[in-house]
């Protein structure tokens, strides 16, 4: 059945471009799809082939970010995607003539927003508003929205592809050109920067002037579909480098392939290692059979040709986009502060692809081999990349073909990661941004979980592990540390690290997540492949045999007719005209009109995984729902399960532009929305710059809505901000706590430290010595008879829990139920009641006890009495009785053992 | 043979009541795991695996003890509940003689005292100088540490202390010799000639500092960083409008290149702000000890709409443990939009989880008068009586 394709309405000029509805994708076809040869999911689309015809030729496609889906600064996203919240998708079209833009809201309903032809394009950004800072000002404030574009024509060089033209879609005209002498094959560009890629080498300019801030000439190049692969952030930039300095080297890289024999592993140790080895080498050498490794780093080999072989490959380093000034290089003789990371990704594979998720913290890397992905957590140091760790979470084993990674995307919460090849394959993992197996816990909820759960924290297993962990094992004596640390770590790096690890378990600090030994990464299989048909669509006679669209950014031509003079690049060997520009997106449904009955549409909100959109080089933008589930076939279906994914396409939409159309060029028309977009984004302002916020409301409160009155005050509360530990400090037995009353007048007591330590105030600090009856002080107050307050009770628990194992388990439920706990020197605490108070210095007075006037008798008296007031009469009963186990810690008590002064048994 | 097994068990047994015996008296005999002490004077008192250094942080102090449960088996904290900043904040470990005496406001080590020398074993360059076997008398610690300021002695505590530089040791006088003798016009040179033989020490001090009197709890020193970074300080940044950012003074050690293993401290300052992209505070500050993913809202119910929003945002924490600092981001736009400034008072429920913020807040002038004064700051020592009036 094939899909009827609507004439897509035009609209007006100045306004935006065409509109064009969903086509939905129905059961039937996907049904049929599960017969034809390709056994996967088939969109429906494609069968009749004839829906494409008089539609120009799509090169590349891409999804952009930009001013129109900037949810921090763009007013109308509020946070918590709601009905009519969700960004729109924006998608990039590069034809052999000119470019399309195209703007995906959530209604369904995509708008062509810019169309231009103006010969080949080979890429094109558009550029988001840069950050307001006091330093810098925006010289292009009234010519926002920008377009960078590389396309042939504008470059004044021979050769073509050597230029980027920065043209305002509010006028129309060209702002700014930068010409290079070598061809371009990439532009990114964030709130900070623009960014463009050379062959082994990146430049830099600042967003607000287009001035140059930094270059890169150290980039390992890469055989892929994109030569020079990079990946921008927020404040960062990973590229590709090329070698490995060691006095840079974060802890951690990564972790070593569990199919390396030995030997491969003592190698690639062995390659990192500097002069002054040369014994380790030797006998390295000795075990490679004769392949001897000399000490120089020029010999020690990467694969490639001559001129590669003093360079290391499968490096990463990130730099800071702020700090970076003149040109960014890791070596010796710099400083490096303006790195964040320098480490091996892949073991001495040239790296094809790298991507942050949204937060930035996690790092996707794949190599040219394309068997495994690599999924780092970047732990920075504020000083140095040396101190910096990076963590190998997790190894995404795709398969044992080669394939050549074109894109990496990730789902906004961090939970999926999608691969899309150059086969036009998308390979879907699910992923924890902390590390872990993926579950049925962690995957089904809607909202991302913690690492540890709560069973696993009250049961202190987490702990545990931990202590295991932390024993010192044979592993640091190992010769091969294929364990963790890495295998490539560098040994002083190593070395060091031990040492620091040392010196931690001497002083037993609070642990350090900088510090190796790392967990081991963990591998995980695509849950769901979902691949676009190749071997359909048009075959136009005049491209070259076998070739449908070039890549997104491999430089071979469309058509090997017309002249181009585009330099060639080679691809891959393996895959001979199976190559498809494919670009996927995670975001919310665009399709839910098409849902008829209001429990389908509710059950779309409630999924938890957002829809995969993916876009070919056919024109096509097709949205696939994906349905999660427990494994199928587990018997009992518990929080460690594992997961199924089906993925069933929904809808698709034709966006390849037909030679009918008009360009859609600048002037726009006011409500144009790439133009109201950059209104409002510009006009949010930082509050750091010091001008007035005109989205005052929304900066403060982001958490509740500041239209509602009386909501304001819960943004100012926060109860639970980590995970708290198994045992809290005054529940254990190992440790009391003891209030110590101060007196307002001065005493001379018999205690002789005190007099040393204070300046007179009379402080008992050791109660087995000195006389604590006489610094009773408080005022008589008539005792309270009332029960007190739930809110009271475990204030006065906390201050003294002996360690009866009745008692803190109802301390601590107590403790659970009221939540609403003020720090005592938080602001906003109100005064404590008088009976509160009252009461407390009470039972404070009963803790407080005196050795030697209090027969050990009286003070279990004392704290029966105490509990009794405060805890249910059960717990009255259990306190009285002291378990045989903690007979000593009774006998601990002062008052028993602690020999006094007066004591003839002393001395 | 069966006797022999039987007196052996006989032996055994006795052992066990003898061992046990002593474990509950804490008496004289060389028990199983009595601690043995190097001292350092003005620096630190420990041994192979752990030491107590001045200028510790109260949480390292505690997590070696809990580390080693097994040897320290009753610890006491002991802090001021109307008054926390007044007192000392304290780690008694009663089987061990020992107490840890802690700055209440830093909460860093400012003393380390014996005050039962019969507990635990202590040494000075790797020789005993006080055990079970070796009483530390005062002919003991004039042959241990050498020739000292001639000793001072206090009338009113009648006791006698002899002071070295960072360690000060206090014997009393046994009431039944001649106390005039010890008169205070005495101890100008011949007043240690009369300590009598065979005084024993009370008890030890150690500390930073010329006197007991004025010690005070040194900076922390390098090697107890461990890599991480510690704040001395926090400004909350204010505009017009409300707080903006928080400035840290920032404090690390162990940051030398790699080659180079000593431990200098540096000191930086940084600037977080309200809106700053996670990449940008973990640039900035370094990244956090743990992230926490914000759980259900158990606020919302009082909220006037709670039905409203749907628990599904994924705002999620960055714990700074060692700063006592968290930031709250937001899960779409991944930007900071809240800061919690932990202070960390003994007593609390979440106590020795976060490191204290040293924190200063100025209050926005509300009024025109107001706005010649200086601002009101409020520290983490401020009290709410005097927030209110300001």
């Amino acid at each position: 059945m094939s899909v009827t394709a609507e004439e897509p309405r035009r609209g007006s000029r100045g306004t935006v471009g065409v509109t064009v509805r969903p086509q939905p994708v129905t059961e039937q076809s996907y049904m049929e799809s599960v017969f034809t040869f390709l056994h996967d999911v088939v969109p429906q689309a494609y069968s009749g082939g004839s829906i494409v015809d008089g539609r120009e030729k799509v090169l590349w496609v891409r999804f952009d970010e930009a001013d129109i889906n900037d949810v921090g600064r763009n007013s109308m996203f509020e946070q918590c995607p709601g009905p009519g919240d969700t960004p729109p998708l924006l998608l990039t079209l590069g034809y052999s003539n000119g470019l399309q833009i195209w703007s995906l809201p959530e209604s369904g309903e995509a708008q062509e927003v810019f169309s231009m032809r103006h010969g080949p394009v080979r890429t094109a950004r558009l550029l988001p508003a840069p950050l307001p800072v006091l330093a810098r000002r925006d010289l292009f404030t009234e010519k926002r929205p920008l377009l960078a574009t590389c396309d042939s024509i504008s470059s004044s060089v021979g050769q073509a592809y050597c230029a980027v033209d920065v043209r305002s879609l509010r006028t129309g005209d060209v702002v700014k050109s930068i010409q290079f002498k070598t061809p371009i094959f990439d532009i990114l560009a964030n709130q900070r920067i623009l960014l463009v890629a050379l062959q082994e080498k990146v430049a830099a300019f600042d967003a607000c002037s287009f001035s140059k801030k930094f270059f890169i000439t150290s980039c390992f190049p890469s055989s892929g579909p994109n030569p020079n692969p990079l990946a921008l952030g927020a404040r960062w930039l990973a590229y590709s480098d090329n070698k490995l300095v060691q006095r840079h080297q974060s802890y951690g890289g990564v972790s070593g392939d569990a199919v390396q024999s030995y030997t491969a592993t003592v190698i690639s140790a062995a390659k990192t290692i500097k002069s002054g080895l040369s014994l380790f080498g030797e006998a390295v050498g000795r075990l490679t059979g004769g392949r001897s490794l000399s000490s120089s780093s020029e010999e020690e080999g990467a694969i490639g040709g001559p001129r590669r072989q003093s360079l290391t490959q499968g490096v990463v380093t990130i730099t800071d986009i702020e700090r970076a000034q003149g040109q960014v290089q890791v070596s010796d003789d710099h400083e490096g502060d303006a790195i964040v990371a320098h480490f091996p990704a892949h073991d001495h594979r040239p790296i094809s692809a790298l991507s942050f998720d949204a937060s930035g913290m996690l790092l996707v890397t794949a190599d040219c081999q394309g068997h495994d992905f690599h999924v780092f957590r970047i732990l920075a140091h504020p000083l140095l990349a040396a101190q910096a760790a990076v963590r190998h979470l997790y190894t995404l084993h795709r398969g044992d073909t080669e394939a050549q990674v074109q894109d990496i995307t990730m789902s906004q919460d961090s939970r999926w990661v999608a691969v899309t090849t150059l086969r036009g394959t998308s390979h879907v993992f699910p992923i924890n941004p902390y590390g872990g197996a993926p579950c049925a816990r962690t995957h089904l909820s809607p909202r991302v979980v913690n690492r540890v759960s709560r069973f696993q924290r009250s049961a202190g297993l987490e702990e545990i592990e931990a202590d295991i962990a932390s024993k010192p094992t044979g592993r640091s004596n190992s010769p091969v540390p294929s364990l963790s640390p890495s295998p490539s770590a560098s040994p002083c790096h190593s070395r060091l690290a031990r040492q620091e690890s040392f010196c931690n378990r001497i002083n037993n600090n609070p642990g350090n997540p900088r510090l190796p030994p790392f967990p081991h990464p963990m591998t995980i299989a695509p849950l769901i492949q979902i691949r676009q048909p190749v071997s359909l669509g048009r075959v136009s006679k005049s491209s070259g045999p076998g070739f449908l669209a070039s890549g997104c950014l491999a430089l071979k031509p469309p058509c090997k007719n017309k002249g181009g003079g585009s330099p060639q690049q080679a691809c891959s060997k393996g895959s001979s005209g199976m190559e498809l520009c494919v670009a996927a997106r995670f975001a919310p449904s665009r399709s839910q009109f098409l849902n008829s009955t209001a429990v389908s549409r509710e059950k779309d909100r409630a999924s938890v995984v957002d829809n995969l959109f993916v876009a070919c080089s056919y024109g096509m933008l097709l949205e696939y729902q994906l349905d999660l589930q427990p494994a199928f076939g587990a018997a009992k279906i518990s929080d460690e399960s594992s997961l199924d994914l089906l993925a069933s396409p929904r809808c698709s939409w034709t966006l390849a532009r037909s030679a009918l159309w008009d360009e859609a060029r600048p002037p726009f028309d006011n409500n144009h929305p790439l133009l109201l977009a950059s209104d409002t984004v510009q006009a949010w302002r930082g509050r750091r710059d010091g001008h007035s916020c005109t989205n005052c409301g929304s900066n403060e409160s982001l958490s509740s809505d500041p239209g509602v009155e009386g909501e304001e005050w819960l943004s100012q509360v926060e109860i639970v901000t980590h995970t708290g530990p198994h045992r809290r400090l005054w529940m254990g037995p190992q440790f009391q706590f003891k209030t110590v009353q101060s007196s307002g007048q001065t005493m001379v007591l018999s205690s002789s430290s005190s007099a040393l330590l204070s300046q007179g105030t009379p402080e008992p600090l050791q109660p087995d010595i000195m006389d604590l009856h006489s610094l009773r002080l408080q005022p008589v107050r008539s005792d309270p008879v009332t029960m007190p307050r739930p809110s009271s009770a475990p204030r006065a628990a906390a201050l003294e829990i002996e360690a009866g194992s009745g008692m803190f388990e109802q301390n601590s439920l107590l403790l659970e139920v009221s939540h609403s706990w003020p720090d005592s020197s938080a602001i906003g605490r109100g005064v404590t009641d008088p009976v509160d108070e009252g009461l407390r210095e009470r039972i404070a007075d009963a803790m407080v006890e005196s050795p030697g006037v209090c027969p050990p008798d009286h003070a279990v008296e004392l704290r029966r009495e105490g509990s009794i007031e405060t805890l249910s009469n059960s717990s009255g009963s259990t306190s009285g009785s002291f378990p045989r186990a903690y007979e000593s810690y009774r006998a601990s008590l002062p008052g028993l053992d602690t020999p006094l002064p007066l004591q003839d048994d002393d001395g | 043979m069966k006797n022999e097994r039987e007196s052996k068990k006989k032996t055994t047994k006795k052992a066990n009541d003898v061992i046990a015996c002593d474990f509950r008296h804490g008496g004289l005999k060389d028990r199983p795991g009595m601690l043995d002490l190097e001292i350092v004077p003005e620096r630190s008192a420990g041994n192979e695996s752990w030491e107590f250094s001045l200028g510790m942080p109260f949480a390292q102090a505690v997590s070696i003890l809990q580390k080693h449960c097994h040897l320290v088996r009753n610890v006491q904290v002991l802090y001021s509940e109307q008054n926390p900043l007044e007192n000392d904040l304290l780690l008694n470990l009663t089987q061990d003689g020992l107490t840890l005496v802690f700055d209440s406001c830093s909460q860093r080590l400012k003393i380390i005292e014996v005050y039962n020398l019969s507990k635990v074993k202590l040494k000075y360059c790797g020789v005993h100088f006080n055990s079970p076997t070796i009483p530390p008398t005062i002919e003991q610690i004039d042959q241990s540490f050498g020739a000292t300021h001639p000793g001072v002695y206090n009338a009113a505590e009648q006791l006698f202390h002899l002071n070295f530089r960072g360690l000060s040791f206090s014997f009393r006088l046994d009431a039944r010799l001649d106390t005039p003798k010890f008169a205070p016009h005495y101890a100008h040179g011949l007043a240690s000639l009369q300590i009598p033989n065979g005084a024993t020490v009370e008890r030890m001090h150690v500390y930073a500092g010329n006197a007991l009197s004025d010690a005070r709890a040194p900076l922390m020193p390098p090697n107890c960083y461990g890599g991480n970074v510690y704040a001395e300080g926090v400004d909350v940044l204010c505009d017009a409008y409300g707080p903006i950012g928080l400035k840290f003074r920032l404090l690390t050690a162990g940051c030398g290149p790699v080659m180079r293993v000593d431990n200098k401290l540096q000191t930086f300052q940084r600037c977080v702000y309200l809106g700053d992209h996670c990449q940008d505070v973990v640039s900035i500050i370094g990244s956090p000890h743990k992230v926490f993913y914000k759980s259900e809202d158990k606020m919302r119910i009082h909220s006037a709409l709670p039905h409203k929003q749907k628990s599904r945002c994924n705002d999620y924490f960055y714990n700074f443990f060692t700063l006592g600092v968290d930031i709250l981001f937001d899960a779409i736009s991944q930007q900071a939009k809240k800061f919690v400034l932990h202070t960390n008072y003994p007593g609390h429920y979440n106590f020795n989880m976060y490191h204290r913020c040293d924190f200063r807040i100025p209050l926005i002038p509300r009024c025109e008068l107001d706005k010649d004064k200086e601002p009101f700051v409020i520290t983490a020592y401020t009290k709410w009586d005097a927030v209110r009036e300001a």
